[in-house]
C-alpha cells in the first residue's frame, strides 16, 4: 500500500521557495492502479520522485507498505518517460539489470524471466541494443526490466507519451495484462485523460502550480478495451476536462 | 580492423610510396632513398635493432596512458557526477590545461631525472587533460533520468560508475586517448633524443646524425606504421566495447 499524507515539496533553498506540490494526501491499496493527471508542470514527476526516493527535500508522510521510503530496503519499479533503458546493453541485460543491481547474490530464475519476455512478446528481440528497437519494443522492454524485478510498487512517468496511437493502445493493453497477473501496486503519471481513464483504477487529478489534489475518482471504466463504445466515456472525458481547466476558470 | 577499411588504407600506403618514389628518382640524392631500398633495410634491421627500440617506445606510451587513466576516469567521472566538486577542480583544469606540456620538460627533468620515467611523465601530462575533460563532458551530458532507475533501486556509487558512467564515458574516453595519442608520440619522440639509449627517437636522431639515411627512414615508417595499429586497436577496442553505437 502507499500512502501518502499532507506531502509538500517544493524546489529552492528553502522547499517553500518555489512550491510545487502541497498538501497533497491519498493512498492506493495493494494491487491498486493510480493515474496521476494534471497541468503541465503540475509536480506530477516531483511526486514520483518522492515516491521513488530521489527527492528528499519534502515535507509531510510518504510511506510504502506502512514504512517511509528508502528505495535501499524496498523494491521500487521507476519507468521514466524515456523508458530508462541503458543504450550500451542489450534488450536482455537491460531487462536482468534492475534484479541483478537489487539482489546480486540471487541465483537468476529462468522461468520467470522466460515468462515475462513472452508475455511481453520480446523473445526475438533480447540479443538487440535499445538503438535498434522501435519505441514501441522499447517501452516492452522497460516493462519487462520493471516486472521482473517484482517491486512492491510500480511508478511509471508518462511512459507511452512518445508513443504514436496505435503503439500506445497496444502497450496499453500488454500494461493490463501484466496487471491481471502480476498485480503490482502502480502509480501512473500521464498527460492523457484516455490513458488515465483506461490505465487507472482511481484517477488522482492535481491542479496547476503548486499542484494539490483537485478531486480523486473512482473509474468505472478501468481496463475497458471498447473505451470509446462506452457510454459513460463522454461523460467522464467531459468531468475531466472541466477538472483539468484552471480553478478560476470553473468558478 | 575491419575488413572494410582496408582496401582504403593499402590504397592510401601505396599511393604514398608512389608519391615517395617519384620524388626519390627525381631528387636522385642519399638523403631521399627510394622506399624499396628502405624496406630491404627495415627487413633486414628490424628484429636485431629496431624492434627493440620500439618495443622501449612502445612501453613508455603505455605506461603514460595507463597512468593518465588511472587518474583521469575516476577524476572525470567524480567532476561529470558531483558538480560541486567540479566547481573547485573546474578553474585549476582550465589553468593548467592549455600550457604546452613539453614547456613543463626542463621542470620534469630536474624532478625526475632523464631516465624512463621523466618520458612516462610527459605523456601522462599530455593525455591526462583530454581524458579528465572528456569523462566529465560525457558524465555531464547525461540526463538526470538515466539515473533514476537505479538510484530508484538503492544502487551505490561503485553501480553507478560499473553500470552508467563507466559504459556512458567510454566512446569519449577512446576518442580522447585518440586525439591526444598523435601529440603523445611526437613528444615521446622529442623525450627520446636525450638520456637514453633506447626508443625509436633516439633510433631515428642517431641515424641522421651518423647521416645513414636508410636507417632514419625505417624508423620514420616504423614510428608511422606503430601510430597507425596504436589506432587500430583503439577502433578495435570501440568495435569490441561500444557495439551499441555502431550497430545504431
Amino acid at each position: 500500500m502507499i500512502e501518502v499524507v499532507r506531502l509538500c515539496a517544493g524546489y529552492g533553498e528553502a522547499a517553500g521557495d518555489r512550491p510545487v506540490l502541497s498538501d497533497i494526501s491519498f493512498r492506493v491499496p495493494v494491487g491498486g492502479v493510480c493515474a496521476v493527471i494534471g497541468p503541465s508542470g503540475c509536480g506530477k514527476s516531483t511526486l514520483l520522485r518522492i515516491l521513488a526516493g530521489l527527492f528528499p527535500g519534502y515535507r509531510g508522510e510518504v510511506r510504502i507498505g506502512g514504512e517511509g521510503v528508502d528505495p535501499k530496503r524496498q523494491t521500487i519499479g521507476f519507468i521514466p518517460q524515456d523508458g530508462g533503458l541503458f543504450p550500451w546493453r542489450t534488450a536482455e541485460e537491460n531487462i536482468l539489470l534492475g534484479r541483478r543491481v537489487k539482489f546480486p547474490s540471487e541465483q537468476f530464475d529462468r522461468a520467470a524471466f522466460d515468462e515475462v519476455v513472452e508475455r511481453l512478446g520480446l523473445q526475438g528481440l533480447l540479443g538487440r541494443y535499445p538503438g535498434e528497437l522501435s519505441g514501441g519494443q522499447r517501452q516492452r522492454v522497460s516493462l519487462a526490466r520493471a516486472i521482473f524485478l517484482r517491486p512492491d510498487i510500480l511508478l511509471l512517468d508518462e511512459p507511452f507519451s512518445a508513443l504514436d496511437a496505435i503503439t500506445r493502445e497496444e502497450i496499453q493493453t500488454v500494461f493490463l495484462s501484466l496487471w491481471r497477473r502480476y498485480a503490482v501496486t502502480t502509480i501512473l503519471v500521464t498527460h492523457s485523460m484516455e490513458e488515465a481513464l483506461r490505465l487507472g483504477k482511481e484517477i488522482l487529478v492535481l491542479t496547476a502550480l503548486p499542484g494539490h489534489v483537485r478531486t480523486r475518482l473512482e473509474n468505472p471504466l478501468f481496463a475497458t478495451d471498447d473505451l470509446h463504445q462506452r457510454p459513460e466515456f463522454p461523460v467522464l472525458s467531459a468531468q475531466l476536462r472541466a477538472l483539468l481547466r484552471p480553478e478560476e476558470e470553473c468558478s | 580492423m575491419r575488413r572494410a577499411a582496408l582496401k582504403p588504407l593499402l590504397g592510401g600506403a601505396l599511393l604514398l610510396v608512389l608519391v615517395w618514389q617519384v620524388i626519390s628518382m627525381a631528387l636522385n640524392m642519399p638523403l631521399v632513398p627510394s622506399p624499396l631500398r628502405v624496406g630491404q633495410n627495415l627487413y633486414d634491421i628490424f628484429a636485431p635493432s629496431v624492434s627493440v627500440h620500439l618495443w622501449h617506445s612502445l612501453e613508455r606510451v603505455a605506461a603514460g596512458l595507463l597512468l593518465a587513466m588511472a587518474a583521469g576516469l575516476p577524476l572525470g567521472m567524480m567532476m561529470g557526477y558531483y558538480p560541486g566538486f567540479d566547481r573547485w577542480v573546474s578553474p585549476l583544469l582550465y589553468l593548467t590545461y592549455p600550457a604546452p606540456k613539453i614547456a613543463f620538460l626542463p621542470v620534469v627533468l630536474l624532478l625526475s631525472g632523464v631516465g624512463d620515467f621523466s618520458k612516462i611523465l610527459l605523456i601522462f601530462l599530455i593525455i591526462v587533460f583530454q581524458i579528465v575533460i572528456a569523462v566529465r563532458d560525457a558524465v555531464r551530458m547525461l540526463p538526470a533520468e538515466t539515473f533514476y532507475p537505479l538510484l530508484s533501486l538503492g544502487a551505490s556509487f561503485p553501480t553507478i560508475v560499473r553500470e552508467i558512467l563507466w559504459p556512458a564515458s567510454l566512446p569519449k574516453l577512446l576518442t580522447a586517448i585518440r586525439v591526444a595519442m598523435a601529440t603523445a608520440v611526437s613528444v615521446l619522440f622529442f623525450t627520446e633524443t636525450f638520456g637514453t639509449e633506447y626508443g625509436m627517437g633516439y633510433f631515428i636522431m642517431d641515424a641522421w646524425l651518423r647521416v645513414n639515411y636508410l636507417e632514419m627512414y625505417s624508423g620514420i615508417v616504423v614510428l608511422s606504421v606503430a601510430g597507425l595499429l596504436l589506432f587500430a586497436l583503439l577502433d578495435g577496442l570501440e568495435a569490441r566495447f561500444c557495439r551499441w553505437r555502431i550497430t545504431r
